[in-house]
């Protein structure tokens, strides 16, 4: 019986607070591409898909946009957006997928965006580092779509191509297949607690679930009807320093703040956690999103690209630092407080430096108390 | 006739990288400038040129590029240019190691005879194929010198 499983190049679980599900997906199968390419890369950000969706007049129509139909970015290129006829119930997705932008100007990295953003207006626009970085992550050609079965989806997934599936309403990504449990799996973007782990379906749990393989084949779900499936060909990204992290906190990975920074550097330090957008959507994230502040992810594993005035390799005299603050601001009536540094390494393409303070503890790791701050380096 | 020979050199530090990136990491020192990367990158030398000298044209007698690498990093090209022109290449090489304090005929020394043709300043780009990374480190190649010897006829 054979069976994939992309979900192992897939570290970084989002979770989607607010619209924008299309964006989300498409991320998760971004980052597992460019996982199989190009190992240790950093993480899709959304910032600038999100704004492209959020800001539409941006790029549709006067007077924001002034070519209309071109999106303008920090360099002086026009962006060629031409718009498409939306598929039904996906309007504002149908064209931000199919346009240009992720061949012509590509994607920036988790960390590359503000750290206090927002999606409706300017500040989402991109940082120089950002337009810098972004030509690194592009697809080739527009996106394929295609037919929507149990062997298409098997095909391309043995083809290491995980597929972009809007289904109903909302839109995950399909990384696997089991043919002994005749089911896909899939990731959403609602954090790593959302589905139960059951006994007798071992691809479900955490962020994943999944369809049966009748479910695709007659394109109706438990999920909604399967509208519209597509598969992406990313021009494969040149390594980059780049750390991973892997912490875990007790109630809520928000209350953890984290910044990346050369010792003794005198730039400021990189804020690396969280990201941008959570930042906006609490405001109307933790009310008007189903669940509250107690629903989100507890784990972040995630790969982020180093400070730029980072030079490889790490050594005494040039040190990279992680700080590590655990704020326990949100969610406080829940709060169990604190947590743990599973992982910290940093990377440049396979050549990799651990964290020695985390592996001298092996197997346990680094455990932090609510409020409380640690420094971590490497080399210790 | 007595032919002057002028040598014309700039230091390591001076060079730069074609497309640039997150993806190098590089650092100036006082012995020259080292570049670590994968995959292919060219690098450009702007070599101070004698054109006209007391009114007669120059000839470029020799090339050179002092440099040493590490691991998988090699040299897979060197093309000269005389403005915009391109007047010589030396393409399907393979050189590492360390080329970076004497000279060694064609590992870091070239014979060219070349008539300048008044284009403009000489140039030497330089392709390097620093292959994958592996668990032991990223391959880089340090670039100490380069210059020209002219032959003013």
């Amino acid at each position: 019986m054979a069976k994939v499983d992309l979900s192992k190049y897939l570290t970084y679980i989002r979770y989607q607070w607010g619209s924008g599900c299309f964006n989300y997906a498409l991320m998760a199968v971004w980052d597992i591409l460019n996982e199989i390419n190009c190992p240790n890369s950093p993480n899709m950000s959304l910032a600038f898909a999100q704004h492209l969706f959020h800001r539409p007049d941006r790029w549709m129509s006067k007077p924001w946009a002034a070519f209309p139909g071109y999106y303008g970015t920090l360099d002086g290129r026009w962006h060629p957006m031409p718009l498409v006829q939306p598929i039904k119930d996906h309007p504002y997705e149908s064209n931000i997928m199919k346009t240009n932008w992720m061949q012509t100007f590509g994607n920036p990295t988790e960390g590359s965006m503000p750290s206090i953003g927002n999606w409706g207006y300017d500040a989402a626009q991109l940082t120089r580092e950002a337009v810098n970085e972004a030509s690194n992550y592009r697809m080739n050609g527009t996106p394929t779509k295609i037919e929507i079965s149990t062997t298409k989806f098997k095909e391309e997934l043995n083809k290491y191509n995980p597929i972009r599936l809007a289904v109903g309403n909302h839109v995950v990504a399909i990384v696997g297949y089991d043919d002994s449990l005749k089911r896909f799996k899939f990731v959403n973007d609602f954090g790593d607690t959302q589905y139960a782990y059951v006994a007798n379906n071992p691809m479900q749990g955490g962020a994943f679930a999944t369809f049966t393989y009748d479910e695709v084949d007659s394109k109706n779900s438990w999920r909604g009807y399967l509208e519209e499936a597509l598969i992406f060909q990313i021009i494969p990204p040149k390594p980059v320093p780049t750390a991973r992290i892997w912490v875990k906190h007790n109630s809520n990975r928000n209350n953890i703040n984290m910044w990346l920074s050369v010792e003794d550097s005198p730039k400021p330090k990189k804020k690396i956690w969280p990201p941008w957008e959570l930042t906006v959507e609490h405001k109307g994230g933790w009310d008007a999103v189903g669940g509250g502040p107690e629903n989100v992810s507890h784990t972040l594993n995630f790969t982020v690209r180093l400070p730029s005035e980072f030079i490889w390799p790490p050594s005494p005299d040039n040190r990279l630092v992680l700080d590590l603050y655990d704020s326990d601001a949100l969610d406080s009536k829940f709060s169990k407080g604190g947590g743990e540094l599973v992982d910290f390494r940093a990377n440049f393409g396979n050549h990799i430096v651990n964290c020695k303070e985390i592996l001298n503890n092996h197997p346990n790791s680094i455990k932090f108390k609510s409020n409380e701050h640690k420094r971590f380096y490497i080399p210790e | 006739m007595a032919k002057i020979k002028q040598a014309m050199w700039v230091h390591g530090t001076s060079v730069q990288e074609e497309r640039e990136g997150y993806f190098t990491s590089k650092r100036r020192k006082g012995f020259g400038a080292v570049f670590q990367t994968t995959g292919t990158q060219w690098f450009h030398f702007a070599i101070p040129t004698p054109i006209i000298f007391d009114n007669k044209n120059s000839l470029i007698e020799k090339i050179f590029v002092y440099y040493r690498t590490t691991m998988n990093a090699k040299i897979t090209a060197i093309h000269v240019y005389d403005g915009v022109v391109k007047i010589h290449s030396i393409d399907n090489l393979a050189l590492n190691g360390d080329h970076s304090k004497k000279i060694t005929l064609n590992h870091n020394t070239w014979l060219m005879n070349k008539q300048h043709n008044d284009h403009g300043g000489l140039g030497i780009s330089v392709c390097v194929d620093f292959g994958d990374s592996t668990p032991q480190g990223v391959s880089s190649i340090t670039f100490c010198s380069a210059g020209a010897d002219f032959i003013i006829t």
